[in-house]
């Protein structure tokens, strides 16, 4: 299974399980990001830099390591 | 009929919360923001019509119940006491829903909704709603059971008015609220029974309220360390978590952490679908918002375009801020004589003039410049723009020990160190919050800005290097430039070796690009100057009085004083041993101590000493008497180039402004980190000193 930092820019997947520490999994669900919800990678900051994804309608943004822990699968067509 | 209403604006964060208070209140609020973490809120007087007037209270944006900053803490904690003890809930809530965000934004308002305080939701930027994003308002006020929504928006001023109508009704007919809660099944309900059990003397409450706050409890044990109870109370809760975590069954145990969030969303989204929300979004779909990032974080444009906002706010706050600057310190000169020519001369006469009005004008001087950094941040934060930089920096301050929303402090820092420690608190990490404020200090705030002019426009020739780069604004760089390399040189070597808790996560919301309301923005700006002039000036009062004193006494016979025999002349010729290595004689000896009120008040210490009448044109004076001034022993002058230097280079380093550890104390609760902090930076201020003035004369500098 991929992980949501290994999304290349532009391509949308779901989101299977978060696999973060518990505070920040709380934080994460409680901002919508929770399983069954797409999402679109915006951009990659170079460098291992943090990310900047859509959810739902709006943007949010993620360091690498807790975007490593969210695991995802490709949409259903 | 009560008299005093009191109501509460809540929401999440870039909702436009504040500018929904600020066009409710004006300029007419009072900020307590310096004392203790808890009581930090901003309030003001609403008149709603000619007999009934409400006090609002703003509280900093929040996502939920379960705080992750100390932001969030303050609005957690506040509403645990309104639980604890009803008579000091609001009569109202007013919450802030940014309804092109809708369904997260409800997220938090679902969890207020459970107190059962008549709430208003206040559907924000309804101007700008797209046509997705548009539902069933009535039917969702039905659903949600709300005693009104309205929808709203601070910039174009609609919904005014059936707010205040809607308040006045809340007011005069004393309204009872019974909200539409989530509900919890019977699964989970004899989960958290033990829980309930437990918690229901303790907080005397029941019903939704009850259920969702040992919910609360159970999936997240570690948030009872954020409700003030007392350790007998917090253990019985503890002891019923246990019970209840081992009576879970398997199938809720994975998803424990996230059970109040999975069900609320849950419910949530039912009462939206039943509302015609739109729940599924096309990924694809570019905002507005987004095209504009394209190029605003591009990875080469992004970076460029940043540092040229930067320049050309300190351009502006260097060129721009000088000319009401010179007009204030004449305005200051001129009020100085006319008082002095009003009062008789003597003590009275002394402590007025030359302590307090000089004192007030050492810091009023300052306020252009900080309120011109002021606007410039509030309009980048409203923008939305702030938290793009802070997105594209997080990992270069990362590696430089820090936080991606250090960037702001920084930047506040270079006009006062004291707004830059305050704006900490949005860092939800303790560590690199405490890094920030540690390091914060060494920027060159604009108080050493006088030192390093007085300094380099006496001593430092008008010549040029390379025929093109002036050497008195290469110096001045250059000491601009020493702070910040050194504050980030420590912020690493704090890193490695501070072990205080960190949190490596950082989730944050990039809102819409947005219009500023300049109105919002005036009173924002407004507000936070006249903070920091009360504040900062309090301060700085005392402390000029008491340095009026340690150089006006003692009087000799026939009450005349010369500043050699005063206390501080004292104080100044006890310490010359210890300053002289860094080439300082007792002169600038009294001059170190007098800066320990806030380093700008070296100049006028100076000017004192060398006994000048303030006439407006003092520095060109006092310039020409420091060049003159020699060593009645050896002949040689007191101030050399060299001298200038070091003195310039132990003032980027010293701990110098009271004000300032005043403000960490209040921040991080203990003594222990401002002591810290004055004793780094005194061996660093006179370590660099030292090598400066020294390492100056062994290479046969003068």
């Amino acid at each position: 299974m991929d992980t949501l930092y290994k999304l290349e820019e532009n391509e949308s997947a779901q989101i299977v399980l978060l696999n973060n520490r518990n505070a920040t999994k709380v934080r994460l669900a409680e901002m919508g990001i929770m399983p069954g919800i797409g999402v679109r990678m915006i951009k990659k900051t170079p460098f291992g830099g943090p990310v900047h994804i859509k959810i739902n309608n709006y943007y949010i943004t993620l360091r690498k390591e807790d975007a490593s822990l969210i695991t995802i699968k490709s949409l259903e067509s | 009929m009560k008299q005093n209403y009191k109501v509460a604006i809540l929401g999440n964060p870039n909702c436009g919360k504040t500018a929904i208070f600020n066009l409710l209140t004006g300029l007419n609020q009072k900020v307590s923001n310096y004392p203790g973490i808890t009581v930090e809120k901003k309030s003001s007087q609403v008149k709603l019509n000619t007999t009934t007037t409400f006090q609002l209270e703003d509280y900093p944006g929040s996502y939920s119940m379960i705080s992750q900053s100390i932001d969030e803490d303050i609005v957690s904690q506040n509403i645990y006491q309104w639980i604890r003890e009803p008579g000091s809930r609001p009569d109202a809530i007013l919450y802030v829903v940014d309804v092109n965000n809708i369904r997260r934004n409800l997220y938090f308002c679902t969890q207020l909704l459970e107190l059962n305080i008549p709430t208003i939701v206040l559907l924000n930027m309804y101007d700008i709603i797209s046509e997705d994003n548009k539902i069933d308002n009535i039917k969702l006020k039905e659903e949600l059971k709300v005693h009104t929504l309205i929808p709203f928006s601070a910039s174009k001023k609609t919904g005014i008015k059936k707010l205040k109508s809607s308040l006045i009704d809340i007011f005069t007919n004393e309204i009872v609220a019974e909200h539409n809660t989530m509900p919890i099944s019977q699964d989970i309900g004899n989960m958290i029974k033990s829980i309930e059990d437990a918690a229901k003397p303790i907080f005397n409450i029941s019903g939704s309220l009850l259920r969702s706050i040992s919910l609360r409890f159970l999936s997240h044990d570690t948030h009872i360390d954020k409700v003030d109870i007392n350790s007998i109370d917090k253990k019985n809760i503890l002891e019923s978590i246990n019970k209840s975590k081992n009576a879970i069954n398997d199938e809720y145990k994975i998803i424990l952490n996230t059970l109040e969030s999975d069900l609320r969303y849950g419910w949530l989204d039912q009462v939206l679908l039943s509302c015609s929300y739109k729940k599924i979004r096309v990924l694809e779909y570019k905002s507005k918002s987004e095209k504009i990032d394209a190029v605003l974080t591009h990875q080469f444009f992004g970076p460029i375009i940043f540092v040229s906002i930067l320049y050309f706010i300190f351009q502006s706050i260097f060129a721009w801020a000088s000319i009401p600057m010179d007009f204030i310190d004449t305005l200051v000169a001129k009020f100085g004589n006319f008082i002095s020519s009003l009062l008789n001369s003597g003590l009275f006469h002394d402590l007025i003039v030359d302590g307090i009005i000089a004192g007030i004008g050492g810091i009023v001087i300052f306020l252009p410049q900080i309120i011109l950094l002021m606007f410039f941040m509030t309009l980048l934060e409203d923008t939305g723009y702030m938290t793009r930089v802070t997105f594209m920096m997080d990992k270069f301050m990362r590696k430089m020990g820090l936080h991606g929303k250090s960037v702001l402090p920084i930047m506040s820092g270079y006009a006062c160190a004291i707004p830059g420690i305050i704006s900490t608190r949005t860092i939800d990490s303790w560590k690199e919050r405490l890094i920030t404020i540690l390091i914060l200090p060494l920027i060159s705030c604009s108080a050493r800005l006088p030192v390093y002019v007085l300094m380099i426009g006496a001593f430092i020739p008008e010549i040029y290097l390379f025929n093109f780069i002036g050497l008195q604004g290469f110096i001045m760089v250059v000491m601009y430039f020493l702070g910040t390399i050194t504050a980030f040189i420590l912020a690493k070597i704090f890193n490695k070796f501070l072990q205080e808790g960190s949190n490596p996560s950082f989730i944050m919301e990039l809102p819409s690009y947005r219009i500023p309301i300049i109105r919002s923005v005036i009173s924002q700006v407004y507000n936070r100057g006249k903070l920091f002039i009360v504040d900062a000036g309090k301060i700085i009062m005392i402390i000029s009085i008491i340095l009026w004193f340690l150089v006006s006494f003692p009087k000799n016979d026939i009450g005349e004083i010369s500043i050699n025999n005063s206390y501080a002349g004292q104080i100044g010729h006890a310490i010359e041993p210890i300053i002289d290595p860094l080439g300082f004689d007792w002169k600038i000896g009294i001059a170190l101590i007098t800066s320990f009120a806030a380093r700008e008040v070296v100049v006028s210490t100076l000017s004192t000493i060398y006994n000048l009448g303030d006439d407006g044109d003092g520095m060109v004076n006092l310039k020409q008497a420091m060049k003159d001034d020699v060593d009645p022993e050896t002949g040689n002058n007191i101030f050399t180039p060299l001298v200038a230097i070091s003195l310039m280079v132990f003032y980027v380093y010293a701990a110098q402004c009271m004000a300032t550890f005043a403000v960490v104390r209040t921040e991080t609760n203990t003594w222990k980190w401002p002591a810290f902090m004055i004793v780094y930076m005194t061996v660093l201020a006179y370590g660099m000193s030292f090598i400066v003035f020294q390492g100056g004369r062994f290479f046969g500098f003068t």
